[in-house]
């Protein structure tokens, strides 16, 4: 976890100091969508290459589904609610 | 966006199965570092928005609420969840407790003497966490920026960061950040709980 704060705390700094020009914003931007789509790529590739996830599938499969939806379902209605009772309206960036 | 998204993923998936073991192995292992790297990006873009500090001031403990409503949330779920698949509302308050935290709570389970328990939390995790990839260009443009950080559980510090600081601004970047490190400090407090 620590290099996660590691990371991001010098990313952070170096964004809010300015230490990048608008070009270097914008690639940084570019690539962030490259870096995206490999992680997720190499996501795929661990769940893929990972036996047990295959082999229990059929069995529990769909019950496992399910509770993704639902808990990522409840969630996002609980937030939502919330969100317009407490909270001020994020913009667009 | 999605699509794309589903597209790789299910690409990545398919690769993984078919692809010889120890390129896989060596693929499983650099998506660490690539997440390090996608997270030292979102870290440029979030220090971009001067007025994240006062964003957050003005927020206060307002911020908690995001945290909480996920986890009231994801218990609910998984209580509906349980009672839909006839399995007891603890069994399905522990597996909804993982909040996308797949690895942990499915040992936990499995280790407290219910392995079908813990495959199905291991499951029902990474499912969550791959759903979070698809849905959340669609919540935030759809419903509003708070909702993009509420799927991801857990994982709104790590590895759903990206696709969430993407699809909306700094600041519900950084909130994201904050949602993510309190749930995952949550998850080995309340899998226990419910065990």
């Amino acid at each position: 976890m620590w290099d996660i704060f590691l990371v991001v705390g010098i990313g952070f700094f170096i964004g809010y100091k300015g230490l990048l020009n608008e070009k270097g914003i914008k690639i940084n931007s570019k690539l962030q969508t490259v870096w995206l789509m490999l992680l997720i790529f190499c996501m795929g590739v661990s769940i893929g290459r990972n036996g047990d996830i295959v082999k229990n599938l059929p069995l529990l499969g769909g019950k496992a589904v399910l509770f993704a939806i639902m808990t990522a379902l409840c969630s996002t209605i609980v937030i939502y609610i919330l969100s317009t009772l407490f909270l001020e309206k994020e913009g667009k960036k | 966006m999605s699509l794309a998204i589903l597209a790789v993923l299910v690409l990545g998936i398919g690769a993984g199965y078919f692809m010889p073991g120890d390129l896989s192995a060596f693929i499983d292992s650099a998506s660490s570092y690539m997440l390090l790297i996608l997270l030292f990006s979102v870290g440029i873009d979030m220090g971009l928005n001067k007025e994240v500090f006062t964003r957050i001031r003005e927020l206060g403990f307002k911020i908690l609420l995001i945290p909480f409503g996920v986890v009231v949330g994801s218990l609910c779920g998984g209580v509906l969840t349980a009672l839909l698949v006839k399995l007891s509302i603890k069994e399905g308050l522990a597996i909804s407790a993982g909040l996308g935290w797949y690895s942990l709570s499915g040992i936990l389970i499995t280790e407290a003497g219910n392995p079908v328990g813990g495959t199905i939390a291991f499951l029902a995790n990474v499912f969550r966490e791959m759903l979070t990839f698809i849905v959340v260009p669609f919540v935030a443009s759809h419903l509003n920026y708070y909702c993009a950080i509420a799927p991801a559980g857990a994982t709104a510090m790590d590895t759903t960061l990206g696709i969430i600081s993407k699809n909306t601004n700094g600041t519900i970047a950084v909130l994201s950040f904050v949602s993510g490190v309190i749930c995952t400090l949550l998850v080995p407090v309340l899998v226990p709980i419910f065990l």
